[in-house]
């Protein structure tokens, strides 16, 4: 409304018509001649750039932050601007909506960092223009998938106690998630191949059969091996889909996926034919049921990323598709009937009706070409020539949309998967600068308590210099200490506070010893690193709580050489571990305070400073999340898929042989 | 008086440019100090009127439909339309259908800052549509309706249809002294003068800029 304000003198003059006709008096006017300004300019300056404007184009639009009194608290008194520790260059757009009334979005600007200079000053996004709204609406949306990924995997992992079916569930829809999910992961895709292979193996003729010339197919020589291997998968599949049914959340949704109605038709032709009489003419289409079994290949989907993007595709270009097949149809129809009309009367041919031409212009139109049906007159050559060449032009319109998704689709795939697997690295690079900071804080604390300490005991306060010199080395001064330091120290005693409420101690790095052993002192201990740790740490820590007990097992179970490797969660690279394992006293720890006497094991060990294999080994225990996400398991699924066909291929042609 | 730069150039514009009754696209208003001179507003008045008109109207012309727009911008909960064209048109008398900066100020000048006569004067203007110096029931009906219509629903009592009609009707036969259907500009300022304090009531559309 305030867009038009200047039109308000206006809009009141021509309200006098109303004068004439009403039936009241009309209220006295609001405003008095003396308690009004008249515009003047305001100086807002945003970081030192300095924008000027008037008032009234501002107070535009008053529920906004410029508009309303809340610049009041930017005012700066001395300067008389208002000034704004903002960035300048998202303010000039800022202001251009204040100007203009319409509100724009420059595109080379980060999306995240724009909304909240919006949010900053009060702004909603959904008035920007029509200029600008959809190109950020779509990058918001994609900012925010990008995000809602990531924390959907975070989301996920970060769940310690889920009843037995969510975990079922969580390891069957994410195979990295326990080693037990992955084991099944491998069984199923083993199996699932196995049947394919042995349904393919069957039909090959298997060497001549003694006593008779004819050579019939290996599933009818060896039918009850084939029958117990097909028996064997069958039950596999069964139990894996009715796991899966149970596992589910929302079952009937489920039932009523693709890949659960895969999983049926994968299996009920076995059962159909297990309970179907032998009768000879069911057994025809008991034959035709077999056909089905194919269908098991599709299974294979869950395994392959490559293969879900290409059904994710096709289903998204089925527009395209469905263009593609009807343009296909129309010049099919068109052709055949042609070609028909042309051909009909030569003698011998093959074009007996227009369907028995709707094969020649499909074999024509994909350049096939198979040469069972030709053309003999002068005219049906012409029209089976304009076939083949409309036939070329037809099919590669629809293609390159396709395609495009395909590589679209792909690649936003493949970028996904990288970022998780960056993820992990930068976010542990993260983590360690986080620690060391962290450390560097508990250090520099013990070293003010030191010469807190000192100086109470200290009779005249005149030598503490000389003594501080003595201390810790990176006092210049005294006075410049207290003085640059106030914020620290009370930074320093709010912790102090923190560490008498919970009767704990922040410890150092050097006496970092070994964390809580997990197995029968499971004590405050895991709640204590959690409350004991400074905000700025917290990240860290947080990952302790949940490792205690589940982690011991894993702990005893990757001693030796995977150590390195799993003593923080998630590293993938070796040589990051290595690093690691360098100082691994880059992890802060709160351990018991060192007057209580019921954790009389902890002050042993605690006093030991060196580490021993088992120290490193109980700590990556507990420091480690369920299973290692390293990025090359995500080649290495495929890898094991390739080996096991390998494998199946050999098995099965070494028992053809043997025969 | 107010020079109209017509379209130039572009050979598209050819003939648009032959036809002098085709609208103007753009118009620059003739200098501060002639309008400062001309009209009863002060510079900085006209300079803050003038930012502002420019603002919503970069090309220098109100036409019909964008100042429907502005004016129903005022009253966000009924249908301005109608009242915006009859002032539209009281501050249009030539009909081209765009208003110019001058001729918006030169008409603000005389309702904002004339005298009661000058103010009545535009309202007559204002409610006699056809310019016959009569205002008849008709015209009254009309102007009576575009009011009521910038309410919308939201009021209470709530607006039946015929409520303007009756108010107008009312109004109407009370300003017709003479009862022969139409109201002369003496009968119209006889009847506004009447039991009110017209001066003040209508000193109080000021606006302060």
């Amino acid at each position: 409304m305030a867009a038009v304000a200047a039109w308000l003198p206006f809009a009141r003059a021509a309200a006098i018509g109303w004068v004439p006709v009403a039936q009241g008096p009309m209220p006295p006017p609001p405003l008095r001649d003396e308690d009004h300004k008249s515009d003047e300019k305001l100086i807002i300056s945003v970081s030192g750039r300095k924008f000027v404007t008037w008032r009234n184009t501002l107070e535009k639009f008053p529920d906004t932050l410029l508009g309303s009194d809340e610049k009041e608290y930017f005012y700066d008194e001395d300067s008389k601007q208002y000034f704004f520790d903002r960035d300048p260059d998202l303010f000039r757009h800022i202001l251009a909506y204040y100007r203009t009334g319409r509100l724009h979005y420059p595109k080379n600007e980060c999306i995240m960092a724009y909304d909240e200079e919006l949010a900053f000053f009060g702004i909603m996004p959904d008035i920007m223009g029509d200029c600008c709204y959809e190109d950020y609406r779509d990058r918001k949306r994609e900012n925010n998938e990008r995000l809602f990924d990531d924390k959907d995997s975070d989301a996920e992992n970060a769940m310690p106690h889920s009843t037995p079916r969510e975990k079922l569930w969580r390891a069957f829809e994410n195979p990295q998630s326990s080693t037990v999910a992955l084991v099944v992961y491998y069984v199923t895709g083993f199996f699932i191949a196995v049947s394919v292979l042995a349904n393919v193996f069957e039909t090959i003729p298997c060497g001549v059969e003694p006593g008779t010339n004819l050579s019939p197919a290996c599933g009818d020589r060896f039918s009850v091996a084939f029958f117990c291997l097909d028996t064997a998968c069958v039950l596999i599949f069964t139990v894996e889909y009715l796991a899966r049914l149970y596992a589910a959340p929302q079952r009937l949704k489920h039932l009523r996926a693709v890949m659960s109605v895969i999983d049926i038709v994968a299996i009920l032709p076995y059962y159909i034919g297990l309970f179907m009489p032998d009768n000879k003419d069911l057994s025809g289409a008991f034959v035709t049921l077999r056909v089905f079994r194919v269908f098991r290949i599709f299974k294979f989907s869950r395994h392959s990323m490559g293969l879900r993007i290409l059904g994710y595709t096709l289903k998204s270009c089925a527009s395209e598709l469905g263009f593609l097949l009807f343009s296909m149809t129309m010049a099919v129809i068109i052709f055949a009937t042609v070609m028909y009309y042309a051909e009909k009367n030569q003698p011998k041919t093959g074009f007996v009706s227009i369907p028995a031409a709707f094969w020649y212009t499909i074999v024509t139109m994909t350049t096939l070409g198979y040469g069972d049906i030709v053309p003999s007159t002068i005219i049906g050559k012409i029209v089976g020539g304009v076939c083949s060449l409309s036939g070329v032009l037809v099919i590669a319109l629809p293609v390159p949309v396709i395609v495009s998704n395909f590589s679209r689709i792909y690649h936003q795939n493949q970028r996904a998967d990288k970022r998780k697997a960056q993820k992990k690295a930068r976010l542990a690079r993260i983590r360690m600068a986080k620690n060391a900071s962290g450390a560097a804080f508990i250090s520099s604390k013990k070293r003010a308590e030191e010469r807190q300490r000192l100086q109470e005991t200290e009779i005249g306060g005149a030598e503490c210099g000389s003594i501080r010199g003595s201390g810790a080395g990176d006092d210049s001064g005294s006075s410049a200490d207290r003085r640059e330091d106030v914020f620290e120290l009370q930074h320093h005693h709010l912790l102090t506070c923190l560490e008498r409420t919970t009767e704990r101690e922040f410890v150092e790095l050097d006496q970092l010893t070994q964390l809580p052993v997990c197995s029968s002192q499971q004590q405050p201990q895991p709640a204590s690193p959690a409350a004991g740790s400074d905000a700025s740490i917290a990240g860290a820590d947080a990952e302790l709580s949940p490792g205690g007990p589940a982690g011991c097992f894993k702990g005893r179970w990757r001693r030796g050489s995977r150590e390195a490797r799993t003593y923080l969660p998630g590293r993938g690279r070796a040589e990051e571990g290595e690093e690691l394992n360098r100082r691994p006293n880059s992890r802060y720890q709160a351990g018991p305070h060192s007057s209580s006497a019921t954790l009389g094991q902890q002050q042993l060990s605690q006093s030991r400073p060196t580490r021993t294999i088992q120290t490193r080994t109980t700590i990556s225990s507990c420091t480690n999340r369920p299973g290692p996400r390293a990025p090359e398991r995500i080649a290495g699924c495929d890898w094991a898929l390739l080996s096991t066909w390998f494998l199946l291929l050999m098995i099965t042609s070494i028992v053809c042989c043997t025969h | 008086r107010s020079p109209e730069s017509g379209p130039s150039g572009a050979a598209g514009w050819g003939a648009a440019v032959a036809d002098s009754r085709a609208a103007p696209w753009h118009h620059r208003p003739v200098s501060l100090a002639s309008l400062a001179q001309r009209t009863r507003f002060s510079r900085q008045e006209l300079q803050l009127m003038y930012r502002g008109f420019k603002n919503d109207c970069p090309s220098g012309l109100v036409h019909r439909a964008a100042f429907r727009e502005i004016f129903s911008q005022f009253f966000p909960l009924g249908d301005a339309s109608a009242y915006a064209d009859l002032v539209f048109d009281s501050f249009d008398p030539g009909g081209r259908g765009c208003l110019t900066f001058e001729i918006v100020i030169q008409g603000l000048s005389v309702i904002c800052k004339g005298s009661s006569e000058e103010k009545l004067d535009w309202a007559f203007r204002l409610y006699d549509t056809d310019r016959d110096g009569f205002i008849s029931k008709r015209e009254m009906v009309q102007l009576v309706s575009a009011i009521y219509d910038m309410l919308g629903d939201s009021v209470w009592p709530r607006v039946h249809p015929c409520d303007a009609q009756l108010h107008a009707e009312k109004i109407f036969d009370a300003m017709d002294r003479d009862g022969d259907g139409a109201v002369t500009f003496q009968e119209f300022v006889l009847a506004c003068r009447r039991d009110r304090d017209l001066d003040t009531e209508l000193d109080c559309f000021d606006t302060l800029l």
